[in-house]
């Protein structure tokens, strides 16, 4: 790898909040922003609430651009992320674009299936049926902005975020790309919180990561965006290291001995150069479930026993393919603002973890690991530095 | 940068389950078998249809796993059998999809969002990823495994991950795989976009289409992916003809290929490919296998890798071009040539 992968420009939407100011904000004082779902009815599920944007999504999106209303809600969040984060460096054109998504357009797909041909139109029909496929969000945000470069979109569960994120700086620091793209989207949608409510992932009270008696993860949404640059002068943060390991143990359940998290974690800090006790924080997969808490805690404690760690989930929910993405801006403005991020709702924690219990912590972590574990024993890890 | 190999081919179509089976019937111009499948809407909807071996149906990993997954994982398996010293310590995986696990996902929409009852286990078999998760466990590989999902493009840009996850010195192979599964939703969903052949309907002929390829990258011995171009995102004002003009310029560089593997398949962006093709290559041969091999977007387009492969093989061509179109604007390609030849 000869060159640096220097982040220069970030942008975020989330149940914190509508961009980096108010994310930060509610980072520090550990705000969360679960609540009850009110885009569908939950009435059959165990679950009641999950992390969703606050109010008002729609009329920033329109605000970017009146297309906005034709495009399903992630791509109305992802170009608020992609906005924000071009805003930093208006002369940004990216040579390439690395998406992350698990559900891209899942809302407008669960309306044609619902509804055509009993009370839809196949002229309507046409246009879900265009947006629903998982590419398009990311094909009409860039388009608005004039980019019309290769896309490539990741998709590997709950992974696929810190995945991108890995891939983008990969092709940056091996010289493929000077500029490179690199978003995660997810928003909610109905078919995907009646997965995780029928497979009982989902918690029915409150989303508690590294606590004993945690029950289960809450849902979220996010877009984030990153653009990323070879060498470029004033950089936000570096991506020094990628790390990822698949651990086929099974598709849903991680190997208890945390086998996958451990492998991934070390190609990470092998690719960076750095050694464990030279990482200040870790921003935990944490989802609250019972075997992946657990998994990523014998993994943490054996690669790097000592660094303090938090998972965000507990402020945000579970933003599936958006998850890395999101994550690594909260990495990115604990570095720059100086302060750790609090795993909340905890009572009485998994031992072993120098975790961040319910409050931030004012320190300014120089270098951060950020996991992310998903579906099908997908697991993935990236470093990140101060600049 | 290194330019990879393909070292070995496993594919499981509906037009054969052999890489040698598919290029003979491209040649001999001979389709499977049509079958029809029904739409919500009460549309009989033409397709091409593959069945998967029973050896992957019964494995005990596999038993409860998607059509898609199975077709995976029987190409991944033979490309794998066929690989010279394949070792899956130093290995990683890339698979492409466009669609996914359909059949799965409707079946929990049906299931459990609509009726409140069904079964759970479907929904981790919808997740895009599932069929890559199964290779690898069929395969053995513990490392780098990467799903992308796109349009016909994706195929593409799954050998642009191989070929740079092949950087990596502590590896020496990685598997690509593209997989698709037919079904009723799909089916709707691409007539009503005049994507692919409705019997009714005389403007669009590309049919509906499932199946794997699979192929294994390394450094040397086979066919060399000499030029790969991800290409571009013809949308908003970016003609797709400017788009696929760029790539085939940018692919062939003033070296003629001797012949061109088209990504024809009946679309209306067919006559955009034969129109750049005739300005830039008059008069080089062209294979166009996806008339037979039907409409799977991502595995059409590695058919299209696998049939460039299997002339250069045979000694038939010592360079050939690949373009392929998506169905949504991306455009993208490849140069595949005989080892030690000039792109």
């Amino acid at each position: 790898m000869s060159k640096r992968a220097a982040i220069t420009g970030i942008g975020c939407v989330s149940p914190l909040g509508y961009g980096l100011s108010e994310t930060v904000a509610a980072l520090r004082t550990g705000r969360d922003g679960i609540r009850a779902v009110d885009l569908f009815s939950t009435a059959a599920f165990r679950a009641k609430t999950a992390g969703l944007l606050p109010p008002g999504l729609d009329e920033r999106a329109a605000a970017v651009t009146p297309d906005a209303v034709k495009w399903p809600r992630s791509a109305r969040m992802l170009i608020l992320a992609v906005h924000e984060a071009l805003a930093a460096r208006p002369d940004f054109v990216p040579d390439t674009v690395i998406a992350a998504t698990t559900s891209g357009g899942m809302d407008f797909g669960e309306m044609f299936y619902r509804n055509w041909p009993a009370t839809m139109n196949s002229r309507h029909a046409r246009s879900f049926v265009r947006r629903y496929v998982p590419h398009q969000p990311a094909l009409d945000v860039l388009g608005h902005f004039g980019f019309h470069p290769p896309v490539r979109v990741v998709s590997n569960a709950c992974a696929s975020g810190t995945n991108a994120l890995g891939l983008g700086a990969r092709l940056v620091r091996t010289g493929r790309a000077q500029r490179v793209l690199v978003v995660g989207f997810d928003a909610m949608a109905e078919m995907v919180f009646a997965g995780f409510d029928a497979l009982q992932a989902s918690t029915p009270e409150m989303c508690r990561p590294f606590d004993r008696g945690r029950s289960g993860l809450a849902l979220g949404e996010a877009a984030a965006a990153f653009l990323i640059e070879a060498d470029a002068s004033e950089p936000l943060a570096i991506l020094t290291g990628y790390g990822c390991a698949n651990d086929n143990f099974h598709l849903t359940k991680p190997e208890p001995g945390g086998a996958g998290p451990r492998l991934s974690m070390q190609r990470a800090l092998g690719d960076a150069g750095r050694s464990a006790a030279e990482i200040d924080y870790i921003n935990a997969h944490g989802t609250g479930t019972p075997f992946n808490d657990a998994s990523e805690a014998a993994a943490i404690r054996e690669v790097c026993p000592n660094a303090p760690v938090s998972s965000t989930k507990g402020l945000t929910g579970h933003a599936l393919g958006a998850a890395g993405a999101i994550e690594a801006v909260f990495c990115i403005l604990a570095m720059r603002e100086g302060f750790l991020p609090p795993n909340i709702n905890l009572r009485d924690p998994e031992p072993g973890l120098n975790l961040v219990a319910n409050q931030a912590r004012e320190v300014r972590p120089q270098t951060v690991l950020s996991n992310s574990f998903g579906f099908g024993g997908s697991n993935a890890t990236i470093v990140l530095e101060a600049a | 940068m290194i330019e990879p190999c393909v070292l070995s081919i496993g594919c499981h179509l509906p037009i054969g389950t052999t890489p040698e089976d598919v290029l003979t019937n491209v040649r001999s111009g001979k389709c499977p078998g049509v079958q029809e499948i029904t739409c919500s809407d009460g549309r009989h909807i033409p397709v091409f249809q593959a069945n998967p071996p029973d050896e992957i149906l019964r494995h005990p990993r596999l038993r409860r796993s998607s059509r898609i997954s199975h077709l995976a994982c029987a190409a991944a398996k033979y490309a794998v059998d066929h690989a010279p010293d394949w070792n899956p310590a130093r290995s990683a995986i890339v698979f492409a999809a466009s669609n996914g696990a359909v059949i799965y996902t409707r079946q929990f929409f049906d299931g459990v969002v609509r009726e409140g009852t069904g079964s759970p286990l479907f929904f981790p078999e919808t997740v895009y990823n599932a069929p890559a998760s199964h290779v690898a466990a069929l395969v053995g590989i513990d490392g780098e495994v990467v799903t992308l999902v796109s349009d016909a493009t994706a195929a593409i840009d799954a050998l642009a991950t191989a070929t740079e996850i092949l950087e990596s010195p502590d590896l020496d192979t990685c598997l690509v795989v593209a997989a698709e599964e037919v079904d009723p939703v799909t089916a709707a969903a691409y007539r009503l976009w005049g994507l692919i052949r409705d019997g009714a309907d005389g403007h669009s002929e590309a049919t509906l289409s499932e199946g794997a390829v699979a192929m294994v990258l390394g450094r040397d011995g086979g066919p060399r992916l000499r030029r790969l171009d991800t290409g571009h995102s013809c949308t908003a004002g970016h003609s797709l003809r400017r788009g696929l003009d760029q790539v085939v310029k940018n692919l062939t560089g003033g070296h003629r290929p001797d012949v061109v593997v088209c990504s024809a398949a009946g679309a209306r962006s067919d006559a955009t490919e034969a129109l750049v093709l005739d300005e830039r290559l008059r008069g080089v041969p062209r294979l166009t296998p996806n008339r037979m091999v039907g409409q799977a977007f991502a595995v059409s387009a590695l058919t299209q890798v696998l049939v460039a492969a299997q002339v250069i093989l045979q000694n038939e061509a010592s360079s050939a071009l690949v373009p392929v179109v998506g169905w949504n604007g991306r455009v993208g390609g490849l140069v595949l040539t005989a080892d030690g030849a000039h792109a």
